[in-house]
């Protein structure tokens, strides 16, 4: 009975984890996209594959440019059609002067977020390494 | 040169995204579609074979769940950037049309634009018929009292409660309830505006 209700929880665990790190990427969703395009302009495709690349966030592509244009009406963003030499036009976005000014300030309060959450789950470090050594 | 490229997967496709996005304006609907496009040859690297170009629209996901999402989010920004009863109205009936939570809250917010003009309508229709327009107690056949506002029948039974206060009550309980039903119809549509099922777990 008891292993039954144990093995429940776990699976629930499991669940409430999946559902909470969605969350968590959802909310950072935007800073993401905007971060993508510090250095420069990039096309829609190109976004996703540094999205996954450098931070492991994958991203539904069908939803990617919902996203860029909420982004662009919000006046962050700005996009042009460039004849690419791929034989088709491609769509690129940068940053805007108050796009700029808008990551920075995400930066800056996710850094804050960020410094404050790790010194609180400081003291849950070395179980956390501890167990990635077993498994 | 596009139309080079398999055109029965792709151009279906896009034809099935189109015919989903008809409420929203021309130059938005080709927007997302060009947009589409270009993602489609830019995820099949030059391979334009029929299963290349099925693999990445398969990848891309429904093509009617892409209208709805494109659809869900270009009518709630208009109405989130330019915040007016009419953007916002607008927004809403578009959102009704894609079905679901979009309709309930359409037929919420009909309600409480009713409820508010009703308010509205009986102060300012007070002064124009005093013995007529107001607020009503009214008996009940089976005994009990029910309130009636609004046009009162000639000689029908019941009394009005407020008299002339029916003016500065029902401009002010209109406004109010107008202002609410707006209020809550902008809110809801900003939370239509996050990107939602965006972000999947990693595949770590």
């Amino acid at each position: 009975m008891y292993r039954v209700m144990s093995t429940i929880d776990t699976e629930q665990l499991d669940v409430d984890l999946g559902k909470w790190e969605v969350q968590l990427r959802k909310g950072s969703l935007s800073l993401a996209v905007l971060a993508t395009l510090w250095s420069g302009k990039l096309y829609g495709l190109e976004i996703l594959r540094q999205l996954e690349l450098i931070a492991n966030f994958t991203v539904a592509e069908g939803t990617i440019y919902p996203l860029l244009n909420r982004l662009k009406i919000a006046g962050f963003v700005e996009s042009e059609w460039v004849e690419a030499e791929a034989g088709h036009p491609r769509k690129y976005f940068c940053l805007t002067v108050s796009g700029r000014r808008y990551v920075m300030g995400l930066f800056g309060a996710w850094n804050e977020f960020a410094r404050g959450m790790n010194q609180l789950l400081a003291p849950l470090e070395p179980r956390v390494r501890g167990k990635r050594r077993a498994s | 040169m596009v139309s080079a490229v398999h055109p029965e997967p792709l151009e279906m496709y896009l034809q099935t995204v189109k015919n989903h996005l008809q409420s929203l304006s021309p130059e938005d609907s080709s927007e997302i579609i060009r947009e589409l496009r270009s993602h489609v040859l830019d995820r099949v690297k030059g391979d334009l074979s029929y299963a290349a170009v099925s693999a990445t629209l398969t990848r891309l996901g429904d093509p009617r769940e892409i209208a709805r999402i494109n659809l869900r989010m270009r009518s709630a920004e208009v109405a989130v950037s330019h915040p007016t009863p009419l953007t916002v109205a607008r927004a809403l009936s578009r959102l009704a049309a894609i079905g679901g939570k979009g309709f309930l809250i359409f037929i919420l917010s009909l309600t409480g634009y009713a409820f508010a003009g009703c308010w509205l309508a009986t102060a300012i229709a007070k002064p124009f018929a005093p013995d007529r327009v107001g607020l009503w107690l009214l008996p009940d056949p089976t005994g009990d009292l029910s309130l009636s506002l609004g046009r009162h029948g000639a000689g029908a039974a019941g009394h009005e409660v407020l008299g002339w206060w029916i003016i500065p009550i029902g401009l002010v309980v209109g406004a109010v309830c107008a202002f609410l039903t707006y209020r809550a119809d902008l809110r809801f549509i900003q939370e239509l505006a996050r990107p939602q099922s965006t972000a999947a777990r990693p595949t770590v």
